[in-house]
């Protein structure tokens, strides 16, 4: 009995770790701020230069990053759209879309989970990994 | 045994996972893990078993604790008037199709200030109806006129045509409606060439077919209605009309009954505001030819038939969900559109349910190659069975019907190598938009790359190396990669290529030239159902457009829709019905009659 008690909780523990890494990867996944934290990216280069860096996280008026933010690091539209690009050119890109150049924040949302904006309407696109499902056209 | 079987149908799948769930062993036994999540979910809170079938028939209602209906299905009930409203104008359309913007355009010219709501990017202007290809009329056009043409006979007569759609639908049209859109579908036509589209009526087909000038120069109908749908745009912006786009209606507003106004969300920046329509609502926002969870509940043949879809993805019908949470009543239960040959590319996952008509795979897989159902049993060809009353377009929707009623609404394509050199025998089936592409073709350029390959084969190769189109050196192998047990495929192969030796087909007539046999490897299967155009459910509407009331029976006051968010068109349960004045026409039409209506008020 004391053997069947530790065989059961050493499975406990193991699938409290292996839920843990799920989850942990996961989080890693759609985390863009703790991606940009180990790129050592320091808060005020998105949110602008002038906010110190330990009060960043009680500053309720940051700076929301443009896209022209992100672009100065990420590359271009045009670039962006070369790297999400199916094998032709009718897949769907996007960063090759019919909205024009959205604002980044739009679906990357950095402090959350990410959203796939097209799936607002084109709503049998896959979500990507650590994403959440955008809701659909018309739903609150 | 049978309780767990009646729940397993209620679980609403991922679309992936629906598809995807005949072809592999591992698709199975997911299914097996939903069916024990059901059990628990049973036990644990007892779902009402019937309730799909119950909410199905019923339609309209809202739902409370009933589980098995997916959320995208729900009926969407109305919001109180705000305290302040954010904009306003006599008139308020929601959707930017033919029907939207030529009602905006009927109330302008009646003095109306108009605003209309867009969910999509300006660039994406015109809806679903800006893809197709003609405007279809009985008769009664001026362009129709000089040439003393009309459906049935020359002067027309709208009576007897409405009398011959009404026996096709079994008399469950509503027949004032037909009457009045065949009435004004001409009146309709000419008021488009007074803003000025340049009519001409299709060279290559029947009188019937309203098509933009000289864009049908060689069989490149690809987005032809297009131009037509720019340019009332154009027009309405002209004439003031406020248009905003890339905002989502999230509500409507009603004030005690009548619908006020719309409350819409910003797309980009998330901003809610409420506009009001001081004199009446449009609701004029297309199908749900997107919305999955909605063909379950109203078009459980569509669910099961279609593999794909053509109408524009925006088609995801929460404003037909909101009109039912306003009280509407339901029209055209179980009707839709649907062409022939669409590639199932969510069988294991190779691509989504929306695909372009013109994409090139679906101008091979839409003609009459050996077919057979997955017990290897093959299926009529309709272009067999001519009829000369009847328009060429009705054949493809026919077969449509033929598709969506095999075993599990799906048909097997198989050739050979020498597909490509073979399609020149079908050439009889290739007409209108069956008809592959070439870079050679007049205004090949006015396709946009983004949109579609120029080139048939193109689209072809793509589809292989997505692996929607199978390819295997062997019949038995290509028949396991498609599903089919094991020697049926090979044993209905050989019985075709005798039938294709004798050069004679007993049982489905194809003429000679179709008899192709399928000899040399590598050979090609496509696993194909209908290809949705247009969701013909929706909200029941009177003659002037007036949404109706389930309760009243009357007009819901201030609301107004327009085709394809009215339902009805094509009678009740008509699984792929089609008449000959074309989606187009009830579009553009319905949104005359209602911009007609809203300018008196």
């Amino acid at each position: 009995m004391v053997n069947h008690n530790k065989f059961v909780g050493f499975f406990i523990v193991i699938a409290v770790l292996a839920l843990f890494s799920i989850c942990a990867s996961a989080a890693e996944k759609g985390d863009l701020a703790q991606i940009h934290k180990k790129a050592d990216v320091k808060c005020g280069q998105c949110h602008g230069s002038k906010i110190p860096e330990k009060s960043a996280k009680k500053n309720k008026h940051l700076n929301l990053a443009t896209k022209e933010t992100c672009l100065k690091c990420h590359g271009s539209y045009a670039e962006l759209g070369e790297k999400t690009k199916g094998i032709a050119p009718w897949e769907e890109n996007p960063h090759k879309n019919h909205f024009g150049e959205l604002e980044c924040f739009v679906c990357h949302k950095v402090h959350e989970p990410s959203v796939y904006f097209c799936q607002t309407c084109h709503i049998e696109l896959k979500t990507p990994a650590g994403w959440t499902k955008a809701k659909i056209s018309g739903v609150e | 045994m049978e309780i767990l079987k009646s729940n397993e149908q209620l679980v609403d799948e991922p679309i992936e996972a629906d598809a995807s769930a005949q072809e592999s062993k591992t698709a199975m036994s997911r299914r097996g893990f939903l069916k024990g999540a059901v059990t628990g979910a049973v036990i644990a809170g007892g779902v009402g078993l019937l309730g799909g079938v119950s909410t199905a028939m019923a339609g309209a209602k809202p739902k409370s604790g009933c589980e098995d209906e997916a959320e995208e299905a729900r009926d969407i009930p109305p919001v109180g008037p705000p305290a302040k409203w954010d904009a306003e104008a006599d008139v308020l359309v929601v959707g930017t199709g033919g029907g939207g913007l030529t009602a905006a355009v009927k109330a302008l010219d009646g003095g109306k200030s108009v605003i209309v709501v867009e969910k999509v990017a300006e660039q994406s202007v015109g809806g679903t109806t800006k893809q197709a290809i003609v405007y279809i009329t009985y008769g009664g056009s001026r362009y129709q006129n000089a040439k003393k043409f009309a459906y049935g006979g020359y002067p027309f007569d709208v009576d007897k045509v409405v009398q011959e759609v009404a026996r096709d639908y079994q008399y469950t049209a509503d027949l004032k409606l037909l009457r009045e859109l065949f009435v004004k579908d001409g009146e309709c036509v000419d008021y488009l060439g007074d803003l000025g589209v340049p009519w001409e009526l299709d060279p290559y087909t029947a009188p019937m077919c309203h098509i933009w000038k000289d864009i049908d120069k060689d069989g490149l109908i690809s987005v032809a209605i297009k131009p037509v749908t720019d340019l009332v745009y154009r027009v309405a912006k002209e004439k003031g009309a406020k248009f905003k786009f890339e905002s989502t209606v999230i509500g409507l507003v009603s004030d005690r009954g009548r619908i006020v106004g719309v409350k819409i969300r910003e797309l980009q920046t998330g901003k809610v505001s409420f506009i009001k329509g001081k004199k009446a609502v449009i609701l004029a926002s297309g199908g749900f030819a997107s919305n999955r969870p909605m063909q379950k509940k109203y078009l459980p043949h569509v669910y099961k038939g279609a593999a794909c879809s053509y109408a524009m993805p925006s088609d995801t019908g929460e404003i037909i969900r909101m009109g039912f949470g306003a009280g509407a009543d339901i029209a055209g239960l179980g009707s839709s559109t649907s062409f022939d040959g669409g590639i199932d590319w969510m069988f294991g996952n190779k691509g989504t349910f929306h695909q372009h008509l013109y994409n090139g795979s679906t101008q091979l897989s839409r003609q009459p190659w050996f077919g057979v159902d997955i017990t290897g049993k093959r299926y009529p060809y309709m272009d067999c069975y001519p009829n000369k009353y009847r328009a060429e377009w009705e054949l493809m929707t026919n077969q449509g019907a033929v598709t969506m009623s095999l075993p599990d609404g799906r048909g097997y394509l198989i050739m050979d190598k020498n597909f490509e050199k073979n399609i020149k025998r079908l050439h009889k089936a290739s007409f209108g938009c069956r008809r592959p592409l070439t870079t050679d073709m007049a205004d090949i350029d006015r396709v946009p790359e983004w949109l579609h390959p120029k080139d048939w084969r193109e689209g072809v190769e793509y589809a292989i190396k997505k692996g929607a189109i199978r390819k295997s050196n062997t019949i038995e192998d290509l028949g396991k990669q498609l599903g089919f047990e094991s020697g049926v495929l090979p044993e209905s192969v050989r019985k075709w290529n005798e039938i294709c030796e004798s050069g004679k087909d007993p049982e489905f007539y194809f003429p000679q030239e179709w008899l192709i046999p399928v000899l040399e490897g590598p050979f090609y299967g496509i696993r194909i159902g209908a290809i949705l155009f247009a969701t013909k459910c929706g909200l029941k509407v009177n003659e002037k457009m007036q949404v109706m009331s389930k309760e009243t029976h009357e007009p819901i006051p201030g609301l107004y829709a327009c085709f394809h968010t009215a339902g009805g068109f094509l009678g009740e349960n008509a699984i792929s019905g089609a008449q000959n004045s074309s989606c187009v026409a009830a579009s553009f039409t319905s949104g005359y009659i209602a911009g007609e209506q809203v300018a008196k008020l």
